[in-house]
């Protein structure tokens, strides 16, 4: 059986990987319009809203947290996209990318930082966020 | 006698009066906007949803132990439907008439596009950065300006749908909460009001409506998430937060007076509402800039926030150009019945009707926000119109419960009674479907053809636009951000907008009514040598016809027809000929 940081280390590299390997896809792989669409859209990354609700959410059905998932992503997205512009004042594709990058390596340091904060003893803060 | 006095118990009384008052309020409703055999219709088809929902003898907020005798499944479809009309309706525009068969702001939009996707950077170019900052990873993706506008205002229209659901999930039990938010997605799905927003392409409402529903469902359970979610949809738009944020501090206010009065300590939880509120309205400030707030302030203070003090011809404008309430009352009447209903059970748990046996709980901000935006639908102050997109949206958060409760109540009865209730699910989408279907469009594939002729791009040897100072003119403000964006964003004189435009409001009434045709041309020459080519779209050429400015342009030696729908005016109107080219010939 893996210890939980073992774990923990996988799913980080997992997701660092998926955010490359999906922006890259994303701005330089010439696929169909539909897939690419699917792969690239800020709001169709998924990930950053998933770890949100996960640290801060306790929803209780999957139709639920798939939407607060995609709301929640693309509104991180979204800000990602608008202050990597503000604090540039550029728009490449490496901007994207490094904004895109930044936000999945945020939102998943957010979801460790809660779950460090549950082993230690806090759970009943994390109770009280859920609402019934 | 006395037999009809020993029936009139309390809770009789109670439901007669209930009834009237609710009859009586949709009567003042549609009075003025039905024929009487209408109204009648509608008041026996609101009666009937009044008995089956509110039956005498059955308090107004009995709804616990009642066992869901439907299947879960059937709302799943629902919601399914929902989702597929939705899209349906959203398309079908696209599939009938082209790639910009939605309302006026679609060249404004284009024109930013062409602003800050081409310079990589927004800058100055435009205000509300968030707005558009996701237009980059699709342009990057080599989508064009048309394409990702649109692409972007229909998922808006689905992150909508699902925060809808979100929210409803939220505030109602959560032993009905999939059957209540699966018939808000229908309802969604079926409001031709909510359509009409999507076809006027209000873009940045559109995109923060979704966020202000998350952040309301977030609210509700008391997450911290929905702090910064707030004050995102806020920057995104700030006028549709103006009357969540009015519904807000009604709120807070009630929920700080209502202890003071009662000499209690008010709760630590409404102060920190407060707090949260003012930290909001900092963060917005920060994010959209001092000097932009300002400018709305003095907007709002020019016209002490009534519309009507503006210009004649700015009160549209300044009202939103959208439906007005008097139509949008007609849309909303197959959920309207359903919605008073939602609101009555709404008010009957407002603290102040259970003599003060509970605080204000977050399910009253929903009905703060209602009465705070019944005030601005009803009165035409400023963006009156455009409140009724969130006005509509708030009628659907209280239809869905009454929907989903008419279906449980009388669905379970028999056949006939589930026959009945497929019928008002059909009505409901023959409703939308004849309203999508009958939508034309501003511009007709047709026309953009015609003015995509006069782009530069199109025409790379200057055949048809020669020379630096040649203009495009419509003589209606419906087409101005068409034949603006369609020509190349240059040289466009539209009535009242762009800078090209040198005649005021006088000068362009004589244009449009005068029989005098020298001072037509008088007012043309006021261009110089220049060639303008005027554009005269189907709908004013409909109105039109036969009028003294249609005469000028079919009659006048110095205007030829240029294409079906533009006319090419010059002083020097002998040296080119004339005459219409040969694409366009018969």
């Amino acid at each position: 059986m893996t210890s939980p940081r073992t774990t923990t280390a996988t799913i980080g590299i997992g997701v660092a990987l998926l955010a490359i390997i999906s922006a890259l896809l994303a701005l330089w792989l010439p696929l169909i319009l539909v897939l690419r669409l699917m792969v690239s859209a800020p709001f169709i990354f998924v990930l950053p809203g998933t770890f949100l609700v996960h640290a801060f959410l306790q929803l209780p059905t999957r139709t639920e947290r798939i939407i607060a998932a995609i709301l929640l992503s693309t509104a991180v997205n979204t800000f990602a996209i608008f202050l990597t512009e503000e604090l540039t004042e550029r728009m490449t594709a490496m901007h994207i990318l490094g904004a895109i990058i930044a936000v999945h390596v945020v939102t998943y340091g957010a979801f460790l930082v809660h779950r460090a904060h549950l082993r230690t003893g806090h759970q009943s803060i994390a109770k009280q966020r859920t609402s019934r | 006698m006395n037999s009809i006095l020993r029936h009139l118990t309390p809770p009789t009384i109670r439901f007669v009066v209930l009834f009237l008052s609710y009859l009586t309020v949709l009567v003042a409703a549609t009075v003025q906007l039905l024929a009487a055999r209408e109204l009648i219709a509608f008041l026996f088809y609101a009666s009937f949803l009044f008995f089956v929902l509110v039956p005498p003898r059955v308090p107004l907020l009995r709804t616990k132990g009642h066992p869901t005798r439907t299947p879960e499944w059937w709302y799943t479809a629902l919601a399914i439907l929902g989702l597929l009309l939705l899209l349906g309706s959203r398309i079908v525009p696209f599939l009938r008439y082209g790639a910009t068969p939605l309302g006026y702001d679609t060249g404004f939009y284009w024109e930013y596009f062409n602003l800050i996707v081409p310079a990589q950077t927004i800058g100055t170019a435009v205000g509300s950065h968030l707005a558009y900052a996701t237009w980059f990873p699709l342009a990057a993706l080599g989508l064009g300006a048309i394409e990702t506008i649109t692409l972007l205002h229909l998922v808006h229209q689905l992150l909508t749908a699902g925060a809808l659901y979100l929210l409803l999930a939220t505030i109602v039990p959560r032993r009905i909460a999939h059957r209540v938010a699966a018939c808000s997605v229908f309802l969604f799905a079926v409001s031709t009001i909510q359509f009409s927003a999507f076809w006027w392409i209000f873009y940045k409402q559109s995109q923060a409506l979704p966020f202000f529903l998350f952040a309301l469902a977030l609210f509700f359970r008391r997450s911290w998430l929905a702090l910064p979610i707030a004050v995102f949809a806020t920057s995104i738009h700030l006028p549709t937060a103006i009357p969540l944020a009015g519904g807000f501090a009604l709120y807070v206010l009630l929920a700080i007076v209502t202890p003071i009065v009662r000499r209690q300590r008010i709760p630590r939880d409404v102060l920190l509402l407060a707090v949260s509120g003012i930290v909001a309205l900092v963060a917005v400030v920060l994010i959209r800039s001092p000097d932009e707030i300002k400018g709305y302030i003095e907007v709002l203070l020019q016209y002490r926030g009534f519309a009507t003090a503006a210009q004649s011809w700015e009160i549209d404008r300044f009202k939103g150009l959208f439906l007005p309430f008097a139509v949008a009352r007609i849309a909303a009447l197959y959920y309207l019945p359903f919605a008073f209903i939602g609101l009555l059970r709404g008010v009957r748990m407002l603290p102040i009707w259970r003599n003060g046996r509970r605080a204000m709980s977050p399910p009253d901000l929903l009905i703060t926000a209602f009465a705070v935006l019944f005030l601005l639908v009803s009165f035409p102050f400023l963006h009156q119109h455009r409140s009724l997109i969130l006005f509509d949206v708030l009628l659907l958060v209280l239809a869905a419960p009454s929907l989903a409760w008419f279906m449980e109540q009388y669905g379970s009865r028999g056949k006939i009674e589930r026959v009945t209730i497929g019928l008002l699910l059909f009505g409901m989408t023959f409703s939308l479907a004849f309203i999508v279907w009958n939508q034309k469009p501003q511009l007709y594939a047709d026309e953009a053809a015609e003015l995509a002729q006069l782009h530069p791009r199109n025409d790379p040897e200057h055949h048809i636009r020669d020379g630096e100072h040649n203009y495009v003119m419509v003589t209606s403000s419906l087409y101005t951000p068409w034949a603006y964006a369609y020509t190349g964003f240059d040289r466009t004189i539209a009535p009242g907008w762009l800078r090209w435009d040198l005649w005021d409001l006088p000068q362009w009434t004589t244009f449009w009514t005068t029989k005098d045709d020298a001072k037509r041309l008088d007012l043309l020459r006021m261009y110089g040598d220049s060639t303008i080519y005027i554009f005269v779209g189907r709908h004013v050429l409909e109105q039109a016809t036969g009028s003294p400015m249609i005469t000028f342009l079919e009659t006048s030696p110095y205007i030829v027809q240029f294409s079906p729908h533009i006319w090419k005016y010059s002083q020097y109107a002998d040296l080119w000929g004339g005459g219409i080219p040969d694409a366009y010939a018969p």
